[in-house]
């Protein structure tokens, strides 16, 4: 009968809102984590991404198969998902939990956006040098910039007497047609131009005091969405905090109130 | 309430003035001596205490002063050869370089002598091959001869001002106290390099030199007035000469100030002192004593307050920019909670876990205090900047709840062993709130932490392992708060949990420092891997023999 078997498959479908997928599938990521941070100390951050963090699935010990973190990742997004269209009860005072939620989903989506589109790129330029092909991590060429980068000058900065750098700083003029400007990218102030993001990333001396500079350029879409996700976590965190802290005003005064009767 | 703060202010005066007079009086212009180290330009009072806290290991030879020992090792550095301020933690080392272990740990210039060379041949040998690991044969190897040569280094920073000349040959190398210009970036000089150099310098230093050598003469004659009037002349002027290069004079005393309290250590004491009278109440069924346990918290409290404010304003940075300092704070924050728990008529429950948990990470920043100055400069990627302060501190605190709650879930399951259904409900019930606290903070922090990196270094997330530990953090206690509200775990399970959640804290704050690697790898130990590991198994153990016997306990 047709209306048993819509019956069944929405049951099914509420199903995926269930708290005990969301426990499990949160201890999953625990796991993941734990494996995967492992991993890195063992061999390096870009094998860690591979096997674990950007891998739909993860073989542990390189036998036992296990859900990547991209399936955990996206699991929890239908499971939260699911739990918006069924479970979470839109009530004022459920306000804070359902942003926070809402959220998470977006935060979620927003790591998808992220790591589907990011490029992530080298360039490295010697004092005086001009340059706008970048090369990928590997050391493969990848692509070519609008424009072009001129190292000037870099300077390293140490705290006196000792090895601890105090700030790296490299000087570029970028060139577009016969437009020619100037700019300064260093630590912590990377310069963006034209949907690139060029960040001090390293330095190298070489004979005769020359330096060069390494800059790592990034490039992708999605690049705020974290930051709304970020604004609706803390709005609901402080929301949900709210109502927690008048749910439990309502309770002390409520006794209160009997005995003066 | 007014009359508790004001005896606990009171309680926190005289802990931090029962230090005050200890110092003998004719070394105050020596201490005000500036130096130059580690790239921070300090009171002498700091960088001899950081000295001698290095070279004994952290327990000072019983009466010795620092500042009284610096004096020495540069002016009369005979007298110092036979003083026991080596430390050797381990007791294969000294055989090891043909000499035989005497006594307790501490050991002379004079009794190392004739086993330097070889200690000097091995330490090459380890440094060259990488060798080492904390706590082992060659790290302690490298570790004596580091000291051992820093002390030697010493011996002739004044020699240009003996009859008698240099002891050792070798050229000394610390302390640099001698700034040649007005630069910041130039390194400053020891006072013998100066001297060597005397001619070609300008006036002004020639006089500061002289005034070194008066000095050094001076103290050898025993003519503590013309010692203390040189120094003053000299310290004026290199202020003359420096202008606020110099360091504010505020600043000196406040540091020289701070290290003489000893703000943590008294603090620490307090919150023993609160435990003890806790105890004492439970015994006896006092009020009294009760009330003078959240006192001693209280005090405590205050006093590491102080402490910390003090470390900004000498530092100009905000509270938390190091490993060391991650625990100063968090255990404040502990403190904290243990207070308001306690103001909110929970009090035995409040005071407890506040001063345990305040007491312990003091303890353990006690130990990474040891590794020399606690004021070090920062490295370029984590300079100070707003965003960051708030992001750590909003971490810490996050770290401070998820603790708070690990040892109240202890103190519920604890109950519950002794069958007491109705105090240990009463107990966890105070957990959701708590662990909710630390969550919030934990999260909201590392969200701060994304959008540094995403600013910073063009990336939101990264999987770096300091990144990894607060999302297990933020992972475990949203597995806490979804299995409770599928019924899959009840009271007993979600004091588990929190316990679990001091594990997972432990796990992301030391085992990612301990890993070493990625941009967040401040601070690096010896010695805390196998403490960790210990306290994961204890704590693994604990939960696996007392939950299901604590599950029989709470439903009776």
């Amino acid at each position: 009968m047709p209306d048993k078997t819509g019956f069944s498959i929405s049951r099914r479908l509420r199903s995926l809102a269930s708290l005990k997928l969301t426990v499990v599938l949160l201890l999953l990521l625990c796991f993941l984590v734990i494996a995967g941070t492992a991993l890195q100390a063992e061999s390096g951050l870009y094998a860690a991404q591979r096997a674990v963090f950007s891998s739909w699935l993860f073989l542990l010990f390189g036998v036992v198969p296990l859900p990547g973190m991209l399936t955990v990742a996206l699991l929890l997004f239908i499971n939260l998902l699911a739990a918006a269209a069924w479970r979470l009860q839109y009530r004022w005072r459920r306000a804070g939990l359902i942003l926070l939620h809402y959220g998470l989903l977006l935060l979620i989506a927003s790591g998808f956006v992220i790591s589907l589109t990011a490029r992530e790129y080298f360039l490295t330029l010697r004092e005086g040098e001009s340059g706008r092909s970048l090369t990928l991590a590997d050391g493969r060429s990848g692509a070519s910039l609008p424009f072009t980068l001129t190292l000037l000058d870099f300077e390293k900065a140490l705290h006196p007497g000792t090895d601890i750098p105090k700030s790296f700083t490299s000087r570029v003029e970028i060139r577009e047609g016969q437009a020619r400007r100037r700019a300064v990218i260093s630590m912590n102030r990377p310069l963006r131009l034209r949907g690139y993001t060029f960040y001090q990333s390293a330095y190298a001396e070489e004979e005769e005091g020359r330096e060069s500079s390494t800059f790592s350029v990034v490039q992708g879409a999605g690049r705020r969405l974290p930051y709304f996700a970020s604004a609706m976590l803390f709005l609901g965190l402080l929301l949900h905090w709210l109502a927690m802290i008048a749910a439990a005003m309502k309770k002390r005064q409520a006794p209160g109130a009997g005995s003066a009767l | 309430m007014k009359r508790a703060t004001g005896l606990a202010l009171l309680a926190c005066g005289l802990l931090a003035a029962g230090s005050l007079p200890a110092a003998t009086p004719r070394l105050e212009a020596f201490r005000r001596l500036l130096v130059l180290e580690q790239g921070r330009v300090k009171p002498l009072d700091t960088y001899a205490r950081n000295l001698l806290r290095q070279i004994s290991g952290g327990s000072s030879p019983a009466g010795l002063d620092a500042v009284a020992w610096m004096a020495r090792v540069l002016f009369t550095p005979r007298e110092t050869l036979d003083m026991k301020v080596f430390r050797v933690e381990r007791s294969d080392v000294l055989p090891a370089i043909g000499i035989d272990n005497r006594g307790q740990g501490l050991y002379s210039f004079s009794d190392l002598r004739p086993g330097l060379n070889r200690l000097h041949g091995l330490a090459y040998r380890y440094a060259a091959a990488g060798a080492g690991r904390p706590g082992g044969f060659e790290n302690e190897v490298m570790r004596l001869f580091r000291n051992i040569s820093v002390y030697y280094g010493l011996l002739d920073a004044f020699a240009f001002s003996r009859p008698d000349g240099p002891m050792t040959g070798a050229a000394p190398r610390e302390p640099a106290i001698l700034p040649p210009g007005a630069g910041r970036e130039e390194p400053w000089l020891v006072p013998a390099q100066a001297w060597a150099r005397n001619a070609a310098l300008p006036a002004a230093m020639q006089d500061e030199i002289a005034l070194l050598a008066d000095a050094a003469r001076a103290y050898a004659a025993g003519d503590s007035l013309g010692f203390d009037r040189s120094l003053e002349k000299f310290n004026r002027s290199l202020r003359e000469r420096l202008g606020p290069a110099a360091g504010r004079p505020w600043k000196v005393s406040l540091e020289i100030g701070y290290n003489r309290v000893a703000p943590f250590f008294k603090a620490g004491l307090a919150y023993g002192l609160a435990l003890l009278l806790l105890l004492a109440a439970q015994f006896f069924q006092r009020r009294l004593l009760l009330k003078l346990s959240g006192l001693a918290l209280l005090a405590g409290w205050l006093l590491h307050g102080v402490g910390i404010l003090a470390r900004m304003a000498i530092m100009g940075r905000p509270p938390v920019t190091s490993l060391y300092e991650t625990f100063i704070f968090v255990s404040w924050a502990a403190a904290a909670m243990g207070l308001v728990m306690a103001w909110m008529r929970r009090q035995e429950l409040g005071i407890l876990a506040g001063a345990v948990a305040a007491l312990a990470l003091l303890v353990i920043a006690g130990g990474y205090g040891l590794d020399g100055d606690t004021m070090g400069m920062l490295a370029a990627v984590l300079d100070s900047n707003l965003w960051l302060a708030v992001h750590v501190v909003t971490i810490a605190l996050g770290y401070a709840g998820c603790v708070f709650a690990g040892i109240i879930g202890h103190v519920a399951i604890i109950q519950a062993l002794k069958r007491r259904p109705a105090a240990m409900a009463r107990t966890a019930d105070a957990l959701p709130g708590i662990l909710a606290f630390g969550l919030a903070f934990t999260a909201i922090g590392t969200l701060m932490g994304g959008i540094w990196a995403d600013l910073s270094w063009g990336r939101f997330w990264g999987w770096d392992p300091k990144e990894n530990g607060a999302l297990l953090l933020i992972a475990w206690c949203a597995v806490l708060f979804h299995a409770r509200l599928a019924g899959w775990i009840g009271r007993v399970g979600f004091a588990a949990g929190s316990v679990g959640a001091l594990v997972v804290v432990a796990l992301a704050w030391f085992g990612v420092n301990l890993l070493g690697l990625g941009l967040h790898a401040y601070g690096f130990t010896s010695g805390a891997s196998r403490g960790l590991l210990a306290f994961i198994l204890l704590e693994l153990v604990f939960l696996a023999v007392a939950v299901p016997l604590a599950r029989k306990g709470s439903r009776s």
